[in-house]
C-alpha cells in the first residue's frame, strides 16, 4: 500500500511501560506488572465570552482533567495495592493466621480524605527488571501531578476456570494543582536522532 | 529472559522428591528415570519413564505461562495412566518456589509394542 504521508514515523511500539506512584512527586513506587497499556484522555468544558468590540466570541475552557485509566495491575503485592488506593487503604503487618499484611479501610468513619498523588508511566528502552535501569534509559515518560482515585477501583479475583490472573484496577482523575502553579501534566519524548 | 530451563528444572525436583512417583518409575544409573530432554535415547525407550520437555514459547511479555508435556512412559497403558494419575496427584495446583503449576492430563497413546504414553500438559506460572 502506497504511503500517503511525507512525515517521517515516529511510532512507539507494543512495549508497555512502568507505572509508578508518588505522593510527594519525587520518591515513586513502581506498582509493576500491567496486563495491557492504557488509556491518558483529556476532558474540558468549553465556553465562549463576548469579546466586546472583538469581531468573534472566544472561545475558552475551564476545568481541564485528565482520565488515567492504566489496565488492570497484576502484582498482589500489598505494598503496591496501597499505593493504588492513596488515601482509601492502609496496610499493616498481620500474624493471624500467619505472617502476612493486612489492608485494610485507611478511614476512620464513613468519610475520609483522598491522598493526591503523582502518577508516572515510563518506558524504558532496556529490560528494567532487574531495576538498574536509570532516566537515562527512559525513551517516553508521561507524568500526570495532583491525582486521585475518584471512581474507585476493584480488585478481581480469578476462578480456576479462567487463564487470567487476579488484578487490581484503579483510575485516576488529575487537575491543575493551584499549589504548584498548575502544575498538570508533563509528557517527555526522546528526541530521535 | 527468565531462563529457559528453569522450569524444568522445576519440575524435575518436584517429581525427583516424592516418593510416589520414584517408587513407579525404573532408574537409570541409579537416579530416578525423569529426564528433561526432547530426545529420548533407544536404550532408555524401554524403562518406565518420565520425560519432560517445554512445549510452548518464552518470549519478552512479563507474564510466561510456560506450557510442558510431561510423558509418562511405560509398558502397558494402565502402568501409564497410573503414572500419570501419580504425577498429576503430585504437581497439579502444587505452588513452592514462586511457581504454580497446573496439569491436563491427555488419553494414553500406543506408540509402540509395549510403548504407552500418557501426556500430561503442565503450564508453570511464574512470579520471577
Amino acid at each position: 500500500m502506497p504511503r500517503q504521508t511525507a512525515a517521517p514515523k515516529t511510532l512507539v511500539f507494543p512495549d508497555g511501560f512502568a507505572m509508578s506512584i508518588s505522593t510527594d512527586g519525587t520518591t515513586y513506587t513502581d506498582v509493576g506488572v500491567l496486563q495491557g497499556g492504557g488509556s491518558i484522555t483529556f476532558n474540558w468544558t468549553d465556553f465562549r465570552i463576548d469579546a466586546g468590540n472583538y469581531r468573534q466570541l472566544v472561545d475558552k475552557y475551564i476545568d481541564p482533567q485528565i482520565a488515567l485509566a492504566p489496565s488492570p495491575v497484576l502484582d498482589f503485592d500489598p505494598a503496591k495495592i496501597v499505593v493504588l488506593f492513596p488515601g482509601f487503604m492502609s496496610s499493616a503487618a498481620a500474624t493471624t493466621p500467619v505472617t502476612g499484611t493486612d489492608l485494610s479501610y485507611a478511614g476512620t468513619d464513613r468519610y475520609g480524605t483522598l491522598t493526591r498523588v503523582y502518577v508516572k508511566l515510563s518506558h524504558y528502552t532496556v529490560d528494567n527488571s532487574d531495576g538498574l535501569a536509570t532516566d537515562a534509559d527512559i525513551d517516553w515518560e508521561f507524568v500526570l501531578s495532583n491525582a486521585k482515585v475518584d471512581a474507585g477501583g476493584s480488585i478481581t479475583i480469578t476462578g480456576a476456570e479462567s487463564s487470567d490472573l487476579s488484578s487490581v484496577s484503579v483510575s485516576f482523575t488529575g487537575e491543575p494543582d493551584p499549589s504548584d502553579v498548575s502544575k498538570f501534566f508533563n509528557f517527555y519524548q526522546l528526541t530521535a536522532v | 529472559m527468565a531462563s529457559l530451563r528453569d522450569n524444568g528444572t522445576q519440575l524435575y525436583l518436584w517429581l525427583t522428591a516424592d516418593s510416589d512417583i520414584t517408587d513407579l518409575i525404573d532408574e537409570i544409573e541409579g537416579s530416578p528415570a525423569i529426564l528433561v530432554s526432547n530426545m529420548l535415547h533407544e536404550e532408555y525407550q524401554s524403562l518406565t519413564l518420565i520425560q519432560i520437555y517445554r512445549l510452548s514459547t518464552i518470549g519478552a511479555q512479563d507474564i510466561n505461562p510456560v506450557t510442558y508435556t510431561v510423558n509418562c512412559r511405560s509398558s502397558t497403558d494402565l502402568k501409564a495412566d497410573e503414572l500419570a494419575q501419580a504425577v498429576y496427584d503430585s504437581i497439579n495446583r502444587k505452588l513452592s518456589d514462586d511457581k504454580m503449576a497446573k496439569c491436563n492430563v491427555y488419553k494414553c497413546i500406543y506408540e509402540d509394542d509395549n510403548h504407552y504414553n500418557t501426556p500430561i500438559d503442565v503450564v508453570m506460572y511464574n512470579n520471577l
